[in-house]
């Protein structure tokens, strides 16, 4: 009890710093309720509607799923009728959709342009009058609101917001793309739909979709209920009974299973991959509370002494800090939870704004809020044991003359360190290259940086004191700076994308320019500072300003603390680099393999959302004036032996020319229908030499022997293990739509003409471009970057985590110096020299940890790198820009979280300061 | 005197002096809470001279050395610093007169630890950014006797050591006045016989003037000065004190 008021006084005594402290819990528990909340509104959102729409219909016929490939089968439309002569059968709803295009229904503007702001998806589907009567009244089903629903062929329905967007009203005419070219509808009906998920719908009847669609004859999914007084399970016996074998009926329950099945999964991938940055973020605030507490404990060593002196127990002390620890636990993780439904919303609405996030409610299950409370309060308390258990330890009359716990401490924090570095190191090493199932390799990489970065952070301890020393010297720290400045300017120019071409881009430019031009300034600060300091009493050392040589002294007097605090921002810059350097190589090694695998100077193909065309166009491309080889490319599955693999077809007799396989033995000739190419790996792995027949299963179920006509080594462009002629896949497949198409340009030809024209055939299939060479790394390099741009701003919240840590202990090292700066400001240092002091002091800290950052970032990459086959990633490439970005940020979040404890310290009354 | 506006009083040549106050008044808190730390003080400092403050606990002796040495701001009244007044004076300006102008040594923690004994006693040169004068430095140094400790951290010297550096510090920068702050407070007798003899011995031989709060008649000895102040007035002026005169005065301010 006694304790328990010895707690709460302190965290009353320190409230300050605590909560610093418990905002960095807020922050880590945050973002981990927020993944939980943002994931469950989601599924919420959904199953409610799955499940509203499933209670209407009482049965389902679909084709049967296929155990591999990517066909798009259908069901001959014949079997709605015997369906339809059952008498246990009431609604029969049959309806047809395009599942393996993206933009199949694009509206033209006036100017024949392509209305799609949000871009892709359009959906298109059949839908019939009745279908729109059932859900009437029902808001979280689609509710017609104008017009009426479409008849016949001339006529389209669209959602509300693709209708809002074309400005369009019932009875308006339409212009669409369609497969067949431009065509015009009348508007007949908008409905507007609860939840679009960012798309855009386009719906016509029935009979007309089977047409648009060019699916004559055939229906995707019929949904069905009972007849009046029969049994649905009565009704499914009698329905199965008259399906034939590519069909199969299910149940209610399984239908809305079936509806679920992918968002679930999408919805459980989306919220391991939030928790995963939010156990970043997590793992980063422990650090923080570990070294708040660690000072507290250090600051408190007087009065701990005092209540050892006077019967405390060790085991006494420990508790008090615990609960102290458990107490700022609960405060920060339920303020964590709040904080959560903010997160949620941030994340949600970031989502939005990139395009195509649905709206949601926000739910909090009781779930949530007690991993939360688990994580938050256990995260303290764990990070808190370490400084209590220190703190028993010291012994009273010690720790009354205010000493610390003896220096002991370090050779064990390195020995300690080496291990944990050591065991991280190998579980990385086992992650990368030994172990193979997906799980095993993600436990053992996650486990091992763990390790490995409180490996790096303890033994940081042993070079901080050098390291800041020489970052403090203030030639070294504003060359740096004034460096550092310069490099991101020339290299934002050079290397990088230069002057922002969009939006998002500017977003990331006009910070960095900001960011470029402060250090610059900054640079030069220090070193005019300097420069009217000198060294006064020839004390060699670094001479300098005071100011900045009392930082630096500062940063280095406890190389702990410096060492936790830099860990903390360490660990986020480490992540960005990692990320940073191996995007950086997959960019060099898919220059490499396009400079190396491929011969092509135009690439067709669906640009946005790599959906498949039809094989007209690759005709229309074979006729352009100039043109050279033409191939197109499909890719889907096959099946040899057990195993699923990716396959690829090509026109060998002119793909061979197009891209480099790297044959090895054999040749890459005409392949016909018997002939097979097979990547090197595969080969070895089933004991395949040319010559030989391997049984390769197609998704028509048929099985052919096929003859090894080469072996090839490169398969950066393809992906494919298997590579067949297109003559062959036709064979066994019903969809014929090409994925891909490559072409050469006829020597001599005008290579700028010929891809006009190519882009003029091309204009006519929805989203399907022609790129250059140079247009077609461009776009692939955009969308890594993209990625990496994404995976940076879920790594900006470990970051900002980081950056709170650095306030706390510039704060706490603020007031533990209190009677110091008294003294200073006593003697002669002016508020701006000491604001100064405590400015040089974080950045010393923050680009102390942005380095070593850096540098595990770096190396962790190159073994990723080198651990990843060549044919995926064989070039390692440095991310200059991001990399020198990093540490300018650092030292940004240094003079920036210095800001409040310097104006504070500055602000201090001499004399209350120095009789503190 | 308290009632006596500054400027209506008559001005004496402050030509000797090295830092004078001119009805100093000083009050903490408002209303009821209001405490009279100086009712009214008028004083000079004469160059040259080692003079003690002395008063009982509360009297207000801290509070007119604090106010002296531009640490604190009088509710009314004036203070100079030689001829520099120093009520208008900013902050900035306020900083760099402390450190051009005034040394100061305190009753504990005189020192930043992470600086070693010669950069310590260069501190306020340094934060200057001036070189100040080496031989001047080398010969303090000397003469407190830490010319083998320069390299030394505050916390691999005793006490006594650390309370020279702190002198030694006051005296790097030549200043106009030095005050201390029951400087040799925290000491024992012996120690602090041997900073008050080197207080005394840098006012007379190198010329400097030292103000010091001192509660102790032994301390006040060393001095050539005593001024007793009680109830926030000085009450008594002690020429050449001597441990037994200030012993006596202080008897009978408490009688």
């Amino acid at each position: 009890m006694t304790l328990l008021k010895l707690s709460a006084r302190n965290i009353r005594a320190n409230i300050l710093r605590l909560l610093l402290t418990a905002v960095a819990i807020t922050a880590g528990v945050g973002f981990v309720s927020g993944s939980f909340i943002l994931a469950d509104s989601l599924s919420d959102t959904f199953t409610g509607i799955f499940e509203n729409a499933g209670a209407q219909t009482d049965a389902r016929v679909t084709v049967v799923e296929p155990e591999f490939g990517f066909d798009e089968l259908t069901l001959s439309d014949s079997i709605v009728a015997d369906i339809e002569a059952l008498p246990e059968t009431g609604r029969v709803s049959p309806s047809v959709t395009i599942t393996d295009q993206f933009t199949p229904f694009v509206a033209l503007d006036e100017d024949g342009e392509e209305v799609l702001p949000a871009g892709p998806p359009i959906i298109t589907f059949s839908l019939e009058a009745e279908d729109a009567e059932r859900f009437e009244g029902d808001e979280n089903q689609p509710q017609l609101i104008a017009g009426a629903t479409p008849v016949g062929i001339t006529q389209v329905a669209l959602d509300s917001t693709y209708a809002e967007i074309l400005g369009a009203e019932v009875g308006d005419q339409l212009d669409f793309i369609t497969p067949d070219g431009n065509a015009t509808f009348e508007l007949a009906g908008i409905i507007e739909f609860p939840v679009t998920g960012g798309a855009y719908f386009v719906m016509f009847d029935f009979e007309s979709a089977q047409t648009l669609y060019g699916k004559e004859g055939l229906v995707d999914s019929i949904e069905l209920t009972a007849a009046p007084g029969t049994d649905a399970d009565d009704m499914i016996a009698a329905v199965a009974d008259v399906l034939p074998e590519e069909a199969e009926v299910i149940d209610q329950t399984a239908l809305i299973e079936q509806d679920l099945e992918g968002f679930n999964s999408f919805i459980s991938i989306f919220r391991n991959l939030l928790l995963a940055f939010a156990g970043i973020a997590l793992f980063v605030s422990l650090f923080i509370i570990y070294n708040t507490f660690a000072i507290l404990v250090n600051q408190r060593l007087h009065e701990i002494g005092m209540l050892r002196a006077i019967g405390a127990t060790s085991s006494q002390v420990r508790w008090a800090i615990v609960v102290e620890a458990f107490l700022v636990g609960v405060i920060g993780s339920i303020a964590g939870i709040v904080a959560g439904l903010g997160v949620s919303n941030l994340i949600k609405g970031g989502f939005q704004a990139a395009g195509g996030f649905p709206e949601t409610g926000t739910v909090l299950t009781s779930t949530t809020v007690i991993i939360s409370l688990i994580v938050g309060i256990g995260a303290t308390t764990l990070s808190a044991l370490g400084p209590a258990f220190l703190a028993s330890r010291v012994s009273p009359v010690a720790a009354i003359r205010g000493e610390g716990p003896s220096k002991r401490g370090t050779r064990r924090r390195v020995t300690g360190g080496v291990i944990t570095l050591g065991i991280g190191l190998v579980l990385l090493a086992l992650g990368l290259f030994v172990f193979s199932s997906v799980s095993g390799v993600l436990t053992a990489l996650a486990i091992g940086a763990i390790l490995m970065f409180i490996g790096v952070a303890l033994l940081s301890v042993l070079f901080a004191e050098p390291a800041v020393s020489t970052l403090g010297k203030p030639a070294i720290l504003g060359g740096l700076l004034i460096f550092l400045g310069l490099a991101l300017f020339v290299l934002t120019f050079t290397v990088g994308r230069g002057a922002p071409d969009s939006f998002f881009t500017a977003v990331v430019f006009i910070p960095k320019m900001i960011i470029a031009l402060f250090s610059v300034i900054v640079g030069l600060s220090i070193i005019a500072t300097n420069s009217r300091g000198g060294d006064p009493v020839g004390l060699g050392g670094s001479g300098g300003s005071m100011e900045g040589r009392l930082a630096k002294l500062n940063a280095a007097r406890s190389p702990q603390r410096t060492a936790a605090t830099a860990t903390a921002l360490m660990i986020g810059i480490a992540l960005i680099s990692t990320v940073g350097t191996v995007g950086e190589s997959i960019k060099a090694s898919f220059s490499d393999s396009l400079e190396g695998g491929v011969q092509a100077d135009l690439f067709i193909f669906d640009v946005e959302t790599q959906s498949s065309f039809s094989p007209d166009l690759a005709a229309e491309v074979r006729a352009v004036d100039g043109i050279g080889s033409v191939s197109s490319f499909r890719f889907n599955e096959v099946k040899v032996g057990d195993d699923v693999e990716s396959v690829a077809s090509f026109d060998s007799e002119t793909g061979t020319s197009l891209i480099n396989f790297g044959v090895t033995d054999g040749e890459a000739r005409e392949l016909g229908t018997s002939g097979v190419l097979i990547f090197e790996e595969e080969a070895e792995e089933r004991n395949l030499a040319v010559g030989d027949t391997v049984a390769v299963q197609f998704v028509s179920q048929e099985t052919i022997d096929l003859e090894v006509v080469g072996i090839f080594d490169d398969n950066s462009v393809l992906n494919s293990p298997i590579v067949i002629d297109n003559e062959l896949y036709d064979m066994h497949h019903e969809s014929l739509n090409d994925d891909f198409i490559g072409a050469s340009i006829a020597e001599g030809a005008d290579a700028e003409a010929v891809q006009a024209a190519v882009a003029a055939a091309a204009a006519e299939f929805s989203g399907v471009e022609a790129q250059n060479n140079e247009e077609f790394r461009a776009d692939q390099e955009g969308q890594i970057d993209g990625l990496i741009t994404l995976i940076n701003f879920m790594l900006s919240f470990a970051l900002f985590v980081a950056f709170l840590g650095v306030i706390n202990t510039i704060v706490l090292s603020v007031v533990e110096r209190t009677r110091e700066i008294g003294l200073l400001r006593a003697v002669g240092t002016t508020r701006k020299q000491l604001r100064a002091m405590i400015r040089w002091e974080a950045v010393i800290v923050c680009m102390f940890g942005a380095v070593i950052g850096i540098v595990v970032g770096v190396v962790f990459a190159f073994a990723a790198v080198s651990a990843i086959p060549d044919d995926i990633i064989g070039t390692f490439a440095f991310p200059y820009e991001t990399l020198v970005f990093g540490i300018l940020i650092a030292a940004v979040a240094g003079v920036a979280a210095a800001l409040f404890p310097a104006a504070s310290a500055a602000k201090k009354d001499v004399l209350t300061a120095i009789n503190s | 005197m308290s009632s006596v506006a500054p400027e209506q009083m008559p001005t004496p040549s402050t030509d000797g002096l090295a830092a004078h106050c001119i009805g100093a008044i000083k009050i903490y808190g408002k209303g009821d809470t209001e405490v009279h730390a100086l009712r009214g003080i008028t004083i000079g400092f004469p160059k040259g001279q080692f003079t003690s403050i002395m008063g009982p606990s509360g009297s207000g002796k801290s509070t007119l050395m604090q106010t002296m040495a531009g640490l604190d701001r009088l509710t009314s009244g004036e203070t100079f610093i030689g001829d520099t007044p120093i009520s208008s004076l900013n902050d900035k300006q306020l900083t760099i007169l402390r450190r051009q102008k005034i040394g100061f040594i305190f009753q504990a923690f005189n020192l930043i630890p992470t600086l070693n004994t010669r950069e310590n006693i260069t501190l306020p040169l340094d934060l200057a950014g001036t070189k100040g004068d080496t031989s001047w430095i080398d010969q303090v140094i000397e003469t407190v006797g830490l010319a083998d400790r320069q390299t030394h951290r505050p916390n691999e010297l005793s006490g006594g050591q650390q309370q020279r550096v702190a002198v030694a510090r006051a005296l790097a920068s030549r200043p106009d006045i030095i005050f201390g702050d029951e400087p040799t407070g925290n000491l024992d007798s012996k120690t602090s016989a041997e900073i008050l003899s080197f207080m005394q011995q840098a006012v007379k031989e190198l010329g400097q003037t030292i103000v010091m709060v001192t509660h102790d008649p032994r301390s006040a000895s060393y001095t050539d000065h005593a001024l007793m102040l009680t109830d926030g007035q000085i009450t008594q002026e002690i020429p050449n004190p001597t441990t037994d005169s200030v012993y006596q005065a202080i008897q009978s301010l408490e009688n």
